[in-house]
């Protein structure tokens, strides 16, 4: 009778035995989904980077070809002596588009230069605004899809130079320069062109938001060479900005053709994942490095090498700006003429294409 | 069976335990916050900047008045180490700056080209915005300001009582 009761009792799991095997599976799952999240944003920053080293080879190609580096705006191949109007639109042009044949977007090119000379503007939402090669998208990040019927948008930006001026004021200490003015080539990078910044991740804004991450802080700055301490002035608790923020379609890569600053450049001053501030978006922007990689942000350097760079890289003293330096600009209007090494430690000095810093990447 | 059982449940729960433990290494900052008034009226949504006065002696700190002209400080992050938002800034004597300035209206191209008129801001080099300094131009600066604050350990309340002229 016993023997034949302890046998029927072995045929069936008790409850507590079936509760611990789901709480087993439970943990293991629970274990295992950050694991696949994890490996899935591992390969989108993979093609991110990837991305980033296509535009690195464009820029060496262009450099073929032209002997020199694609301007960051007021390219010379766009303002040729019949479109040299400063009004119509051409001098806007970014970087990307003078690479566009350089990656397989030859056919695009042609349509914007040979059919619409003087008519196509990079602000302007037309079709071929909103077909911007989806190599100028990282797909980490949650912008990066482009609405329907809005301008492509873009996740690469052009290094600008360690300073906080305006658009058109770049001479540019940065390997994108304004191109009327300046011929940027390798023999210009005089840092070494392992040691210089070209093109980085910048995160792609969102409409009125208040993260810092794709938001944009307004009214703050607005004059030349200003410190970008200002800028983190801005940041409340939480990781939120406090002040007035971009509410327009002034956003920060949201029109892939426009060389204007929110767009398609960026200055390596605040270190990367930091705040990006400005009078407005188009006016005097700041604009910080940053990506939806955990702790850091792909760059590609003047080499074509891609490197991914912590935000806990030095960044120097954000308090300081070019009239601190030890060597300041003579005339006190054209902070653009400093020509020392970078005020913004390793991240600046990685940025300037000719401080003379003896800065490496560790 | 009753044993497994309980060993694995306590197995589990110290593994959930383990999730989320991680964390940032904070300054060993002390509060500073004051209340900034031009000509004796709070002044609202001005930039404060505070630098150490021989560099490396204390930390650079950035704050924002509110509506009551009141701002609290917190230090710009170094490297690894960071300090919680308005948590203030290490004990130190500091250069200080108040900005606050707007910008004449800003027309894009854009709006230019859509309305048929120039735009005002030229795209030729060498020209700023027009800039109105709602507090005076001479705070703007820390190291030329002439405003100064001594950060003390614990508690630290240090108006700026600022002047037009």
């Amino acid at each position: 009778m016993k023997a034949r009761n302890l046998r029927v009792s072995r045929q069936a799991f008790t409850l507590v035995e079936l509760l611990v095997v789901i709480a087993i599976i439970g943990v293991l799952v629970g274990l295992l989904l950050p694991a696949v999240q994890a490996a899935r944003e591992a390969a989108r920053r993979m093609q991110c980077g990837n991305n980033l080293k296509q535009l690195g080879l464009a820029m060496h190609n262009f450099h073929d070809t032209y002997q020199r580096f694609p301007a960051a705006t007021h390219d010379p191949l766009f303002l040729d002596p019949q479109y040299r109007d400063y009004r119509s639109g051409r001098e806007r042009w970014s970087y990307a588009v003078l690479l566009l044949p350089f990656m397989e977007g030859q056919p695009l090119y042609d349509q914007l230069f040979d059919t619409h000379i003087g008519i196509e503007r990079p602000w302007h939402n037309t079709t071929l605004m909103q077909s911007g090669p989806e190599t100028l998208l990282c797909p980490s990040d949650p912008m990066a899809t482009t609405p329907p019927n809005t301008i492509s948008r873009i996740s690469y930006q052009i290094n600008r130079g360690d300073q906080w001026l305006d658009w058109a004021w770049h001479e540019s200490r940065g390997v994108g320069a304004r191109g009327d003015k300046v011929v940027r080539n390798f023999a210009g990078i005089t840092d070494g062109t392992s040691n210089t910044m070209m093109i980085s991740g910048v995160r792609i804004g969102n409409r009125s938001s208040r993260k810092v991450e794709d938001g944009f802080a307004m009214n703050v700055g607005a004059s030349n060479s200003e410190a970008p301490a200002l800028c983190l002035g801005e940041v409340g608790p939480n990781n939120q900005f406090v002040g007035d923020v971009e509410t327009g379609s002034w956003q920060k890569g949201w029109r892939w053709a426009d060389s204007r600053t929110p767009y398609t450049t960026w200055q390596p001053m605040l270190p990367p994942n930091g705040p990006s501030c400005g009078n407005r978006a188009e006016s005097w922007a700041l604009i910080t490095a940053g990506s939806a990689h955990p702790g850091g942000v792909n760059v590609v350097f003047a080499d074509g090498s891609v490197h991914f760079i912590g935000e806990t890289i030095d960044a120097g003293d954000p308090t300081l700006t070019v009239f601190d330096s030890p060597t300041p600009p003579a005339d006190s209007n054209r902070p653009q003429d400093y020509s020392g090494p970078s005020l913004y430690g390793l991240w600046g000095a990685l940025g300037s294409v000719q401080g003379g810093e003896t800065a490496q990447l560790p | 069976m009753k044993r497994t059982g309980q060993v694995v449940a306590v197995a589990m729960l110290s593994v959930l335990g383990l999730v989320g433990c991680s964390g940032r290494p904070t300054m060993d900052t002390v509060p500073v916050e004051g209340k900034v008034t031009l000509d004796g009226s709070p002044v609202e949504g001005a930039t404060i900047m505070f630098v150490p006065t021989t560099a490396g002696q204390g930390q650079s700190a950035t704050g924002r008045t509110d509506a009551n002209g009141v701002y609290r400080l917190t230090a710009v992050p170094d490297g690894e180490e960071v300090a919680a938002p308005e948590s203030g800034t290490l004990p130190g004597e500091y250069m200080v700056s108040i900005r606050k300035a707007q910008m004449a209206d800003y027309i894009s191209d854009e709006e230019a080209e859509e309305k048929g008129i120039q735009s005002t801001e030229a795209s030729v080099p060498g020209r700023g915005p027009d800039l109105t300094f709602e507090v005076p131009k001479k705070y703007r600066n820390p190291r030329q300001s002439g405003l100064t604050a001594t950060v003390v350990d614990g508690e630290n309340n240090i108006p700026f009582d600022l002047t037009s002229n």
